[in-house]
């Protein structure tokens, strides 16, 4: 091939091109500490890439999610706890208070506390975080109960609704309990349902009957007791019926048992009163129950958080690296890189220095 | 032969070696001109005579041509070649500036107004009595809003650029034609044949300037033989013929596209070469893949989320609302006198296509526009027609001709109207009961889910997937551009090496060829005194 005087200079011209843009492309990776700086520099890199971040993102906004409900769940425990030790302190007193053999004082007392439990009971149940009402379902904005003075009930004013948030993709965890419910399959905080009719023997013989109501109209299902006499059929000073749906009308119904009355005040004779007293012993167990029934599943849902919690660092772990390792500079081997193109960059042109300075004419006099 | 021969011989010998040195000279002096051909004098000996009874002697030497060292072949490969490396270099430029905008790898682009739009709506769900995480949500729908109407205008700056660049390309190509026309006329007019100084010198500069040509348009070019003068075509119409040049013009059309008209021809579809070839090629893949792509994309993302948002109730009890300002229909009319009206009537089965409408034989034809499959068709009636299609209704009406035509988008003004249409907080539709809830979240949490949901208008595709896919084809497109400009400036370089190689100046040749011609002009001169000393001794005899 014929070689020609511009030859040289443009082929000097390409190669000096060609490293400087190497040089400016490894610099800029140095720079920002990206091997990717646009799209076209690696496609399938750059959607990966994106496709990290995205997910890092879903990932960190679940993990803001977990440490919210976690948060949540933990004051929830915490109401539980109280609302456990309440209604143990109020067993206790019926357990010893169903016998006619205590004292006015001693009635008096149970009395006394078992209305200061009530409101204790109610207090709980109207606990809120972040001003929402945290046993309500969906109604956070209304109190869970409210005393009806013409019906003498604690109203339920909740629903059943169970919120959800996402722990991940496709996969939700219910943040709450409600109160009261009239649906059997829902978890509630203040009653407790029976899945058929049960039976209890009094000491004097007496035969009571617990059945499950479930009201659909107030969303609540309350427990309808029925006490008789086996040897007494027919006599009404031996029987007795009344409801109750929450907890703070079981508390209401044994303060006012212990001073002979209804819930509305209407007298009751102490036999009859010490029979409501003793029918409570049932219910009491079975709300103590169903309060650590709650307690087990809010337990279960702390255990599942904390494995998804897990979960979620292991996988934003995972996601860093893999970005990391898709986009991110490797510094040695880009300085080496760096170095190799420097070097020949140097030797280009001190080889082109000698070649181009090179003519015939320097050798003509 | 008698001494005066001698001396005429002398005097051919020194002319000869002028000429060589005149044109060693010049040689040496175009050495970095572009386009530049090298020259050598092609000399011949004088013709042949016969002495009376002698042998037969020359009578000395005469140049017969001046060649010029260019190859034909090459060369038009050469211009072939301009003519890539001008396109890519322009689309290479523009998918760059296209891909910036998009630029994930530098967290530009839609990825994170995306996320932290749908990562709004899981806040609500956590806490959807909360006018605080409301609030943020209408904050991150702005930004998310923003964000994508900033991409559009920075898609449609670059659109004017190009449209730009259409008109300037069109004026640079006028000017290099009549300048090529000049030349031409000039090589007809004085009847230089190759061969002649001035004749390869007008051909050098008539080649640089088609090379410059080329490197504009994907031009045709045919030397006439018989005056030397070049024809240029430009997308089969003439646009350089003889000494006259025609004006290649752009015409803004009822798009506001620019066309280019040659001859009174519209050949715009004809042009695929040079950097006109790469402007238009940018526009349509701009257009085409990267600005309808996102209009589809953010089409998708207001009507799924309105579809949602509508299914909820807000705080206020309302239901029914839109989130985002629904999607509107663009009618373009290319028709003489009908007019065509559409309505969205059912937003769930919008299928974000565009479309268009042609009339034949009284019938009307219903095409998705990008791909032209039929859609629908039926009996055109001139006093009001109305097709229902995917979830819109049209009312066709007026007289229509065979040229007749409509297009109907639903994605013309998605981006530019895309913005939130809830007047307050309390109207986000957290809430999936019909009693109003303030803790049901069950519709703000399908809300934030939507982004995982593969969506029938994507393909199936999800909104963060189809974003990726977008990101990938922008990035795609602006790699093989860069590749394909690459291999073209490669290549470019190669042939300009063997070009250099046949026509470029050697300065070391030159200097040998100075030397040479120096040492012949010595000669003829020593001829000369010799044949002088010949005439004194004759003389003084």
């Amino acid at each position: 091939m014929r070689v020609t005087s511009s030859m040289p200079f443009n082929q000097l011209a390409r190669g000096i091109k060609e490293q400087m843009n190497a040089l400016t492309k490894l610099n800029l990776q140095l720079i920002d500490g990206k091997k990717i700086t646009k799209p076209s520099d690696d496609v399938s890199g750059t959607v990966e890439a994106l496709g990290y971040r995205l997910s890092l993102s879903s990932n960190e906004q679940y993990q803001q999610n977990l440490t919210r409900v976690k948060t949540i769940l933990t004051f929830t425990e915490t109401q539980l706890n109280q609302v456990s030790d309440t209604l143990n302190r109020i067993k206790e007193m019926a357990l010893v208070g169903g016998d006619a053999s205590i004292t006015d004082s001693e009635r008096d007392y149970y009395a006394e506390n078992t209305t200061l439990l009530k409101g204790f009971l109610l207090d709980l149940s109207n606990s809120t975080y972040e001003n929402r009402y945290l046993f309500s379902g969906f109604r956070t904005d209304q109190k869970a109960y409210a005393y009806d003075s013409a019906t003498q009930r604690y109203l339920y004013q909740g629903d059943s609704g169970q919120i959800p948030f996402a722990v991940d993709r496709d996969m939700t965890q219910v943040m709450n309990f409600v109160g009261s419910s009239d649906d059997p399959s829902v978890t509630t905080v203040f009653s407790f349902t029976l899945a058929d009719a049960e039976e209890v023997t009094l000491s004097d013989g007496s035969l009571v009957t617990y059945t499950a109501v479930p009201d659909p109209g107030s969303g609540t299902t309350s427990i309808q007791v029925t006490i008789s006499h086996p040897d007494h059929p027919g006599d009404p000073d031996y029987e007795d019926q009344f409801s109750f749906s929450n907890f703070m009308e079981m508390a209401d119904i044994l303060a006012h048992a212990w001073r002979y009355e209804e819930v509305d005040g209407t007298p009751l004779n102490p036999s009859e009163a010490f029979r409501r007293v003793q029918a409570m012993v049932f219910p009491l167990e079975k709300a103590v129950e169903q309060v650590i029934t709650v307690r087990s599943e809010l337990a279960a849902r702390q255990i599942f958080l904390e494995n998804r919690e897990e979960g979620l660092r292991a996988e934003k772990e995972v996601l860093q690296n893999r970005l990391s390792a898709v986009q991110d500079t490797d510094l040695a081997e880009t300085i080496v890189s760096l170095q190799q193109v420097s070097m020949s960059l140097e030797a280009l042109r001190r080889s082109s220095a000698r070649i181009l300075s090179q003519s015939l004419f320097d050798f003509l006099s | 032969m008698s001494l005066t021969g001698l001396l005429n011989i002398g005097k051919s010998a020194l002319s000869v070696s002028q000429t060589q040195l005149a044109v060693t000279s010049h040689n040496i002096a175009n050495v970095q001109t572009p386009g530049y051909c090298r020259q050598e004098v092609i000399v011949e000996t004088s013709s042949w005579t016969t002495a009376s009874g002698g042998p037969v002697v020359g009578q000395g030497v005469t140049v017969k041509t001046i060649k010029r060292h260019y190859d034909a072949l090459l060369q038009q490969e050469l211009f072939l070649t301009q003519q890539d490396y001008g396109k890519y270099t322009l689309l290479n430029q523009t998918l760059s500036g296209v891909e910036q905008l998009f630029n994930e790898a530098q967290k530009l682009g839609l990825a994170r107004s995306l996320t932290d739009f749908f990562n709004a709506w899981q806040d609500v769900a956590n806490h959807p009595e909360g006018l605080t995480e409301r609030y943020l949500l209408l904050k991150k729908a702005e930004a998310l809003t923003a964000t994508a109407q900033k991409l559009e205008q920075g898609l449609n700056d670059i659109l004017k650029n190009i449209e730009k660049g259409i008109s300037e390309s069109a004026e640079q190509i006028n000017t290099l034609a009549a300048q090529i026309a000049r030349i031409n006329g000039q090589i007809m007019r004085s009847g230089t044949q190759e061969g002649t100084l001035s004749a390869n010198n007008l051909r050098d500069q008539r080649e640089a300037l088609l090379a410059e040509l080329s490197q504009l348009a994907d031009i045709s070019i045919f030397e006439d033989p018989a005056n030397g003068a070049v024809h240029v075509t430009l997308g089969m119409r003439t646009l350089v013929d003889g000494d006259t040049s025609r004006s290649l013009t752009a015409e803004i059309d009822e798009t506001g596209r620019q066309t280019l008209v040659l001859n009174g021809e519209d050949i715009t579809s004809r042009i695929a070469g040079g950097k006109l070839g790469g402007l238009l090629t940018a526009r349509k893949e701009i257009e085409e893949t990267v600005l309808t792509g996102l209009r589809r994309f953010v089409a998708a993302l207001i009507n799924a989320v309105n579809l949602q948002h509508r299914e909820g109730y807000g705080l206020d009890g309302s239901t029914g609302n839109d989130f985002f300002s629904p999607l509107q229909l663009t009618v373009r009319d290319y028709s003489s006198g009908a007019d065509l009206t559409a309505e969205i009537t059912d937003y769930s089965r919008l299928t974000m296509e565009e479309y268009t409408v042609r009339f034949s034989g009284g019938n009307y034809y219903v095409y998705e526009r990008t791909t032209g499959e039929l859609k629908t068709s039926g009996v055109y009636e001139p006093s009001g027609t109305t097709i229902n299609l995917e979830g819109m209704r049209w009312e066709i009406s007026g007289t229509v001709s065979d040229q007749d035509s409509f297009q109907v988008s639903p994605l013309t003004t998605a981006v530019a109207g895309f913005q939130t249409a809830l007047t307050s907080a309390q109207q986000i539709a957290a809430a999936g009961s019909s009693s109003g809830v303030p803790g049901d979240n069950e519709n703000a949490l399908a809300l934030a889910d939507l982004i995982h949901q593969g969506l029938t208008v994507l393909d199936n595709q999800s909104l963060e997937d189809h974003y990726q896919y977008l990101v990938a084809q922008v990035g795609l497109k602006t790699q093989e551009a860069s590749e394909a400009l690459t291999f073209t400036e490669n290549f470019l370089n190669h042939l300009n090496d063997r070009r250099d190689s046949v026509s470029g100046v050697s300065l070391d040749e030159e200097a040998t060829n100075l030397i040479r011609f120096q040492r012949a002009y010595q000669a003829a001169a020593r001829l000369i005194r010799a044949t002088d000393e010949l005439f004194q001794t004759l003389l003084n005899l």
